[in-house]
């Protein structure tokens, strides 16, 4: 599951690998770190530090939903080319793996941890704690192919720049059905919070 | 990028004989002006469908762009026909 966002002046914003790099990094790293310390509760000061995480990564998410990666990954199909489309079914291949070995080890410390009384491990008990493991499994999803195609994609040559830069744009066109289920979401998940929460 | 062999191409050469810019020939074959570029370098190998695009708008043989094997240089060709 991905997606992409054309900028308003519909070109692709020229990213370095580096900091693409970065900004993959930053997402897959910085959302459990910011969760992690907010859950540890070491104080206001540690608080802040997982909140400003939480908040980096989701900008850094915004960010890459621009890139010419994540147009690979999340633009329709029939707006890519012979490439494209090959790069996206690896990167996909890839992403399928990562995520279900990261799904089955969720899946088995669960278990553990609320069927083992010996050992006290944490496990989600409240609306945050699933909230912000929804949230994860969400940008994990959406990233995880731009992080292969950060470090597989080979960074294009001097004459793919300069025709790079005068390359014409698409325009997007008004996404009401996008708008709509961000929408919805929204709405689902504030109601969902106000019955859930006592 | 590949994970199979190599495939040599002659791009470059026949895009420099017609005088056509990266962005020109990809237009033409209707993808991205990078995979041009990607093409040429090795770094991608083409599907038969854009191998065949290749072939009809160059109007040449798919085995005269494309190889297994590397392409003899034109200077060596052309060194051996005048020794001939």
């Amino acid at each position: 599951m991905s997606f992409y966002i054309r900028t308003a002046s519909g070109r692709i914003p020229h990213r370095s690998r580096g900091s693409l790099r970065g900004a993959v990094i930053l997402v897959l790293a910085g959302y459990p770190a910011g969760c992690l310390l907010q859950l540890a509760g070491g104080g206001q000061a540690v608080d802040l530090t997982g909140l400003a995480l939480v908040v980096l990564s989701a900008v850094a998410f915004f960010w890459l939903a621009t890139s010419h990666v994540q147009r690979i990954a999340g633009e329709q199909a029939s707006e890519l080319d012979d490439l494209e489309r090959d790069l996206r079914r690896r990167a996909f291949a890839f992403s399928y793996q990562v995520f279900t070995a990261l799904m089955a080890a969720g899946v088995f410390y669960l278990a553990v941890a609320n069927d083992d009384t010996r050992l006290t491990l944490w496990a989600p008990q409240t609306y945050a704690h699933w909230n912000a493991i929804f949230w994860g499994v969400l940008l994990y999803s959406f990233t995880l192919p731009s992080a292969w195609l950060a470090w597989t994609l080979p960074a294009p040559d001097d004459e793919d720049q300069d025709a790079g830069a005068s390359a014409p744009g698409r325009k997007p066109g008004t996404r009401w059905w996008l708008w709509g289920l961000i929408s919805a979401g929204l709405l689902a998940g504030f109601i969902l919070a106000r019955v859930i929460t006592p | 990028m590949n994970d199979t062999a190599t495939i040599h191409n002659r791009l470059p050469v026949l895009r420099a004989e017609r005088g056509l810019s990266r962005k020109a020939l990809a237009e033409a074959l209707g993808v991205n002006y990078q995979t041009v570029g990607y093409l040429e370098r090795g770094d991608y190998n083409p599907s038969l469908e854009l191998a065949l695009k290749l072939a009809a708008y160059f109007d040449l043989p798919v085995e005269m762009i494309f190889s297994l094997e590397p392409f003899t240089p034109l200077s060596r060709i052309a060194a051996s026909g005048k020794g001939d």
